[in-house]
């Protein structure tokens, strides 16, 4: 039987992760690549990274494809270190969409291009039969200028985990949006550019990193497999909206695995964790912020990410192995 | 797999369907399992249908005995610490 | 709903528990038959909480998606891939399976076809309304809890007169698995914490015979970690009394009588048979199927489906072990080698609920 693709291999679980550890990393194979993270860190202090967007439905509730496809690619260089400059903007479009819809996502570029502060300067347009797309697909590949290169060999116990707020707005507002089991909620995408935790890098600063597909557990626990320690976290002081706490106990959801797309996870040394936290506070979009936890040398194993549960329990938390909703972002 | 919330009943629509309400979240219930239900009453809700009441009279004299659980033990806690203390105290000298 | 979970409470309740277990001379075996108590147990990390005052909790073979048989698994593969223009619905967990042809997650569909991943059967239903040229099949899968539901919507189809919606069922009955569990008497169980949810919809009656034929106390409990330990409570205050009984701890959702509405509906839709559960092997009169005059309902025979039951499990897995509570999950030698979440070997690793997937994620390494 011929090997064919499977919806599975886009879902930015464990088949994926694999895909691009056999496929990609191995038949491209160079120093920039094989790291793997967001940006790709280059010479002359560039940051480069590419996403493609093919979230359904366009629109949603806070947002739609176009607020998504800047400050998704944007975040991604503001978590490596890098200030977003210039950003391309490839268009595939279906036959048949409408002129109208397409204009509301090109000001939804232009407004949150303007909001993060980059440039669109190239980009390409193609359209296909119908039927052979669903309305429009985006790629947009951004380009910054390296602030500060992520240290997490510098990562020791007692380290704090920061967690800029709260949880799954963004998958909750695609589900209301798609109509899904006559869901109803005020909750909006939390989708935002993150610009604002860019002048904490140079304030010490360890790690970074957007919370997308996979939600909190998933990033997490990658960044307790590159450490020698384990990760605790304390359910008690995650921010969770009550929109967000009643949909996923309503639908039996686990939010730690929710994507966002306008919250950031950040290690930061213990001496400075809570004036960092304050400091983030002030920015509408650090509100509400905590520090949700703290590397360990203690409990568990290393690599491991432990959550102290609200019952007073221990739990192993592992990254998801496969989708929980498709096409969010 | 029984995965079932306790959720008010905020919507009865035509034909046995209506909205239940958890935690400012809304979806949409099957209701047609139970009797009698009227706009206010708390059903558990398992996979869109709604399978029964909740006696909200056991619910709140649950929660009631769970909190006073929790505190004659924090009572306790508070005494077993107090007592702990003083045996350390009493040891140092 | 946040008290049921409230760490204070549990601690006091832990303390109340340990009191009762400190007079016992060994540690108890209380068996759980029910996926979501298995998950609560360990989302919660109350399984190390509960070892440490001497109760060891076992799961029985209370996960739907671990005890339906590969041979079903593979009918619903074989729609989607081999036919046109057919949506298959299914609960999200049953989409992760392995079976000899792979899963429900990674199939991809013939033309025309997809799997469509839902909360209720009432989806499916609209799904069927609103793509009256393609064929929706629900894969109805569940417990008592879940099998009115399914039954209501096949009911509305069939009052409706749909003709291009059907289901492919897996639906499993709670104590006829119990009993097998009593009789083969190969491990030491004190005591039954029955499922909450099942119970609102068959009562307290159906468990009875294991307290009076087989003096095993038992509670029915909820699913928020104080209902839980209150369960658990119950069951020891009836080990100190030296009697049996069913106790009902979810009195605030389970009547004594169960709900006799969901009881009608499947007394109207459905009717007993014999049925291979995974890992247990040919259990009579343990499963359901709709009745002939809804026959047009049932995808296995409106699409000559040919289900041959018993094919058994992999070779070298032990599944059907872990379900009985013979073994604990490290005892398989697969576990946690060649079986894991990543690739699982046999159904107790692939649902979210499975013993052995929930020992993978919530216990391993943890002090």
């Amino acid at each position: 039987m011929k090997k064919k693709i499977s919806l599975e291999l886009g879902s930015g679980g464990k088949l994926m992760r694999d895909f691009i550890a056999q496929h990609i990393v191995k038949t491209f194979n160079n120093p920039f690549l094989d790291e793997l993270s967001d940006s790709a860190l280059l010479p002359r202090q560039i940051a480069f990274t590419t996403d493609s967007y093919v979230v359904d439905p366009i629109f949603f509730p806070g947002g739609d494809i176009g607020t998504l496809c800047i400050n998704g690619t944007v975040n991604d260089l503001i978590v490596s270190g890098a200030e977003p400059k210039y950003i391309s903007l490839s268009l595939i479009l279906e036959e048949g969409m409408s002129w109208e819809e397409l204009e509301k996502i090109l000001k939804s570029i232009k407004k949150s291009a303007k909001k993060a502060g980059v440039e669109i300067t190239t980009g390409d347009t193609k359209v296909v039969r119908r039927g052979q797309g669903d309305k429009i697909y985006i790629n947009t590949s951004g380009i910054g200028k390296i602030l500060t290169k992520p240290s997490i060999k510098k990562i020791r116990p007692g380290d704090k985990i920061i967690l800029t707020g709260t949880l799954g707005e963004h998958s909750l507002a695609v589900m209301l949006a798609r109509g899904d089991f006559g869901l109803e909620s005020t909750a909006k995408s939390d989708c935002a550019p993150l610009n604002f935790l860019l002048p904490f890098w140079k304030e010490g600063v360890l790690w970074m990193r957007d919370i997308t597909r996979g939600g909190l557990a998933t990033v997490l626990c990658e960044l307790a497999e590159k450490t020698d320690f384990s990760l605790l976290i304390d359910e008690e002081k995650i921010p969770l909206s009550r929109a967000v706490r009643g949909a996923t106990e309503l639908l039996g959801i686990d939010p730690f695995y929710l994507a966002c797309e306008g919250r950031a996870v950040l290690l930061v040394p213990k001496k400075k964790a809570n004036e960092l936290l304050e400091k983030i506070k002030m920015d509408p979009l650090g509100k509400k912020a905590k520090i949700i936890g703290e590397v360990e040398n203690k409990i568990g194993k290393p690599g491991e990410l432990l959550l102290s549960t609200c019952s007073g329990g221990l739990r192993l938390l592992e990254p998801l192995t496969s989708e929980l909703l498709p096409r969010i972002c | 797999m029984c995965l079932g919330i306790p959720a008010k009943v905020v919507k009865i629509e035509e034909s046995n369907f209506g909205k239940v309400d958890y935690l400012g979240t809304k979806v949409k219930a099957n209701l047609s399992l139970i009797e009698d239900v009227k706009i206010g009453d708390w059903v558990i809700v398992h996979a869109g249908f709604a399978i029964s009441k909740l006696n909200e009279e056991e619910a709140k004299e649950t929660l009631f005995m769970l909190r006073e659980l929790a505190s004659q033990q924090a009572t306790e806690n508070k005494k077993n610490n107090v007592e702990a203390r003083r045996n350390n105290q009493k040891q140092r000298i | 709903m946040q008290e049921f979970r409230d760490k204070r409470v549990i601690q006091a309740l832990l303390a109340e528990l340990e009191k009762k277990t400190r007079a016992l001379p060994s540690s108890i075996r209380i068996m759980e038959v029910c996926g979501t108590h298995t998950m609560t147990v360990h989302r919660y990390g109350l399984k190390k909480l509960l070892e440490n005052i001497g109760v060891e909790m076992i799961s029985g073979p209370g996960c739907p998606v671990c005890i339906t048989p590969n041979e079903i698994h593979e009918a619903a593969i074989e729609l989607v891939t081999k036919k046109k223009n057919f949506i298959l619905t299914t609960f999200g967990d049953m989409t992760r399976v392995p079976s000899r042809k792979g899963s429900l997650q990674t199939a991809v569909p013939a033309s025309g076809s997809v799997v469509k991943i839902v909360y209720s059967p009432e989806e499916s239903l609209e799904q069927a309304r609103s793509n009256p040229e393609k064929n929706v099949v629900f894969f109805g899968v569940g417990f008592e809890t879940t099998i009115p539901t399914i039954a209501l919507t096949v009911r509305e189809a069939f009052f409706e007169g749909l003709t291009n919606f059907s289901i492919l069922s897996a639906l499993w009955l709670i104590p006829p698995p119990l009993k097998a569990i009593v009789e083969a008497k190969e491990i030491a169980i004190d005591g039954f914490l029955y499922p909450g949810h099942v119970s609102t919809i068959i009562g307290e009656k159906p468990y009875q015979f294991i307290a009076e034929d087989y003096g095993i106390p038992g509670a029915i409990a909820g699913f928020e970690p104080s209902d839980m330990l209150l369960g658990l409570s119950s069951i020891l205050d009836q080990i100190h009394q030296g009697k049996a009984m069913v106790s009902n701890e979810y009195s605030r959702v389970v009547r004594p009588t169960g709900n006799p509405k969901a009881l009608a509906v499947m007394e109207e839709m459905l009717e007993t048979k014999d049925a291979y559960w995974r890992g247990l092997g040919l259990i009579p009169l343990s499963g359901l199927k709709l009745k002939k005059k809804y026959s047009n309902y049932d995808a296995e025979s409106k699409f000559n489906l040919n289900i041959k039951g018993g094919s058994g499990d992999l070779p070298g897995c032990r599944c059907g072990e872990v379900l009985q509570g013979v073994i604990s999950p490290p005892q398989c030698s697969l576990f946690a080698k060649k079986c894991n979440p990543n690739s699982p070997y046999g159904p107790c690793m692939v649902s979210f609920e499975g013993a052995c997937f929930v020992h993978y994620k919530y216990n391993r390494g943890l002090k």
